[in-house]
């Protein structure tokens, strides 16, 4: 804590200079003598005490008049100043006049800038103006210096001499200058008329070659009009296609939706279709665990709500357009789509079972072969596959395309799940002799 | 970007002129194309251009603008209003008219115009209000400055150059006579309290009968002739004619003799806006004693004796201790160099300039 320590001690010393102050002041009044007064120094010259009239006068107009406020007054001119000593200037008053305003005036004075010889000049200076008797003293000081302006004359004279002389030395080393100068110069010029003539042979050679640059521009803007024309057709051709796609995809929609309409009147007339699926829901969702995932191919949406309400998370996948629609208004997720496109997209293992109600339809596209070995593929180990034998909406479009209606042998799918690879292969029989056969994934 | 340096007067020996100079030699430095223009200048070797160019060269979104204002200059606001891009102002203060009443209509009136300008400086919108002291900013305030872009920034000082001068050997000789040297530093104006000085130096003489010199070292001003003449008549009416010696026009040898030979530093002072003199006797060791009034207390810190009284006896009182206490003395002469060294040197002051400019680098 110095810093306190520091102020403490300056305050207590202050104390004591107060303290002081008094005893002073009661000391000087009973002592009313001086002391004696310090050795004498003479005195301190200001920084410039003396300057010559030619120091002075060596500068011009603006910077004379700034240098002699300067030096005389000791500060700038102000502008009021500036412009009464410029004003005198430029009617012809000479420099010792200005000079001599400045000196001598109080400001002038009061500085006192001691300047040799000025005073007398200043009041010739001052005299010529005085009227008539001015004119005189001016004429006298001329003829009186007239002396001396002719001895100025004469080394004028002598000086201009000895310059002309040089001058013209100067010159004439000049013109010896002037001389590669003017080669140089024309040797410039023969270069410049060679490239000239050369640009002019490069310009002439440049005439067929433009012929060819046009010939070409030519060809160019004929196959850009023929890529242009051919852009024109193919979007023609492109409009024409789409519309017969657009009429081609109505004319299927119509005709999924007759198929849908026909199959669900047949199967109406089957009394034993809702018992018998039921029966096999609950058969087939036993074998599965709780909330398991299954696919179903081309099922009806009773079939799929039959699986629904046991639990089971069912995705199907339906050629019918309308069929679709009727599932996904069901709340069902559905894929309209080519089965065997599908099936081949599905991971491996990623399902707990699949469901074919309607078999015949399904191995008119797809060999029971590449079906089985995908259902080995995708099912997960102790999964389940069903395979239904009776007839279901596709196999009802196949007949109402005109199509033969497939005939599938229940023993010889059976063999071939076997071979497949399935285990514990089971038929689900009903009273109206409807089966469907059920397989083990194994583990 | 270019930065310009706005100054009425440009003159080299002048506190206002050395720190326009400083800041235009510190912006060179740092690389920025700098001219100071003027309505004139002397004694100055740095080229200067006409006040009417500067909005052609420096007016720019991207330029700087510093305006040094200790005057008023009605073409300075007229010019500032043009310039687009930064604007500093660095207020060093202006002399208060009373005290120039009884001296000097002129220099009366130029201080009231320069004070009228204060409330339009204030409101002209500057980006920053710079001011030598705390004293000074206040009062840019108080016209109406935003005191969040209000900041202190000491002025730059040829100090340093007259710590490395020659100091004027035959002058030290001269004073170095056992006398007791008394040291007064400034222009002789009415608002440097030189009569105020006189009276404690006449207290000195008479309460301790020791050989005396008082040293008035500064400009005389012939347009304060009846200034300068009150103090002659001061000075003679207690018959210290023989005591008093003045130096007019100092060359930096002297003012470094003067300051090497001095026993004190005497300031009694009414007004200043910052008081480079104090300064100098802090960097060359002469111990302070001072009037506390205006800027001096900020400026002079710990550094030497402050009275707020004007009683000469306790200055006289002051000044016999000094000479005296030894440990006082060194104290405060230490006191003065650290204070000097840590707030004032030009290094510092540089730094402190610079990162008011990195803003705009």
């Amino acid at each position: 804590m110095k810093k306190p320590d520091a102020d403490n001690s300056l305050r207590r010393i202050k104390e004591e200079i107060r303290a002081e102050a008094q005893v002073a002041r009661s000391r000087a009044a009973h002592n009313p003598r001086a002391a004696a007064a310090p050795r004498a120094i003479g005195e301190i010259a200001p920084a410039r005490t003396a300057v010559s009239i030619d120091e002075l006068a060596r500068f011009q107009f603006i910077e004379f008049i700034e240098h002699a406020y300067s030096v005389l007054l000791g500060r700038s001119p102000d502008s009021a100043g500036l412009t009464q000593q410029i004003r005198l200037l430029e009617s012809g008053r000479s420099k010792i006049e200005i000079l001599g305003n400045l000196r001598f005036s109080g400001e002038g004075r009061a500085v006192g800038v001691r300047v040799p010889w000025l005073l007398p000049r200043y009041l010739l200076a001052k005299a010529m103006h005085i009227p008539l008797i001015g004119y005189a003293i001016e004429w006298l000081v001329c003829l009186g210096g007239l002396p001396r302006v002719l001895r100025h004359q004469r080394a004028a004279d002598a000086y201009h001499a000895a310059r002309d002389h040089v001058l013209r030395e100067d010159l004439a080393a000049l013109g010896a200058q002037m001389q590669p100068l003017r080669e140089e110069i024309a040797r410039l010029d023969r270069e410049r008329s060679e490239v000239v003539a050369q640009m002019q042979a490069l310009g002439e050679r440049f005439v067929p070659l433009h012929a060819e640059i046009g010939k070409a521009f030519q060809e160019v803007r004929e196959l850009r009009h023929l890529v242009l024309s051919m852009n024109h057709w193919l979007a023609s051709l492109r409009q024409n296609l789409a519309a017969l796609e657009a009429a081609e995809s109505e004319h299927l929609r119509k005709a999924d939706a007759v198929h849908a309409d026909v199959a669900a009147r047949l199967l109406e007339f089957d009394p034993q279709r809702p018992a018998r699926l039921r029966h096999w829901a609950a058969e087939f969702a036993a074998g599965l665990p709780p909330a398991a995932e299954v696919l179903d191919i081309g099922g009806g949406l009773d079939w799929l709500q039959s699986m629904s309400s046991r639990g089971l998370v069912v995705t199907a996948i339906n050629q019918n357009t309308e069929i679709g629609q009727h599932i996904r208004d069901a709340g069902l997720t559905v894929a309209v789509a080519e089965p065997s496109v599908v099936l081949a997209r599905i991971a491996d293992h990623s399902l707990d079972a699949v469901t074919i109600l309607d078999l015949a339809s399904i191995l008119r596209g797809l060999p029971a072969v590449i079906l089985l070995d995908m259902m080995r593929r995708i099912v997960r180990p102790t999964g389940q596959v069903l395979f239904g034998m009776g007839a279901e909406s596709a196999t009802i479009a196949d007949r109402l395309e005109g199509r033969a209606r497939a005939q599938v042998d229940g023993e010889l799918i059976e063999r071939a799940l076997q071979a497949s690879g399935f285990v514990r292969i089971r038929r689900l029989a009903v009273d109206d002799a409807s089966y469907c056969l059920i397989a083990d994934q194994p583990n | 970007m270019k930065a310009a340096i706005l100054i009425p007067v440009l003159t080299s020996k002048d506190a206002v002129g050395a720190d326009a100079l400083a800041m235009a030699r510190i912006l060179d430095e740092l690389g920025i194309e700098t001219r100071v223009f003027c309505q004139s200048s002397s004694g100055v070797q740095r080229r200067t251009w006409p006040a009417e160019e500067m909005v052609a060269f420096a007016g720019g979104p991207d330029d700087l603008v510093i305006y040094h204002y200790s005057t008023g200059w009605p073409l300075a606001l007229d010019l500032l209003r043009r310039c687009r891009g930064l604007r500093m102002v660095k207020y060093h203060n202006i002399t208060p008219p009373e005290f120039f009443q009884r001296y000097s209509g002129d220099y009366r009136t130029a201080c009231e115009n320069g004070r009228k300008e204060l409330e339009k400086v204030a409101a002209l919108g500057f980006e920053m209000y710079l001011g030598d002291s705390s004293y000074n900013l206040e009062e840019l305030i108080a016209a109406g400055a935003p005191r969040e872009r209000s900041r202190v920034l000491a002025p730059f000082h040829r100090v340093q150059e007259i710590v490395e001068a020659e100091a004027d050997v035959a002058l030290i000789d001269a004073l170095t006579d056992g006398a007791r040297n008394f040291l007064m530093v400034g222009r002789v104006a009415p608002n440097k309290g030189h009569l105020h000085l006189v009276e404690a130096f006449s207290a000195y003489v008479r309460a301790y009968a020791e050989p005396a010199r008082l040293i008035l070292l500064g400009k005389v001003d012939p347009r304060l002739h009846a200034y300068t003449e009150a103090i002659r008549q001061r000075i003679d009416a207690h018959g210290l004619g023989e005591h008093v010696l003045w130096i007019d026009g100092a060359s930096e040898a002297q003012l470094k003799a003067a300051y090497l030979a001095s026993h004190v530093f005497m300031l009694m002072s009414e007004h200043e806006g910052f008081c480079v003199p104090l300064v100098e006797a802090m960097a060359l060791g002469t111990p302070i004693v001072a009037h506390a009034s205006s800027a001096i207390p900020e400026t002079l810190g710990d550094a030497g004796i402050a009275w707020q009284e004007q009683d000469p006896w306790l200055y006289a009182a002051s000044a016999a201790r000094l000479f005296t206490d030894d440990d006082l003395r060194s104290g405060l002469l230490e006191r003065g160099r650290r204070r000097y060294r840590q707030s004032f040197s030009n290094d510092v002051l540089r730094q402190r300039f610079v990162e008011l400019l990195e803003p705009v680098l």
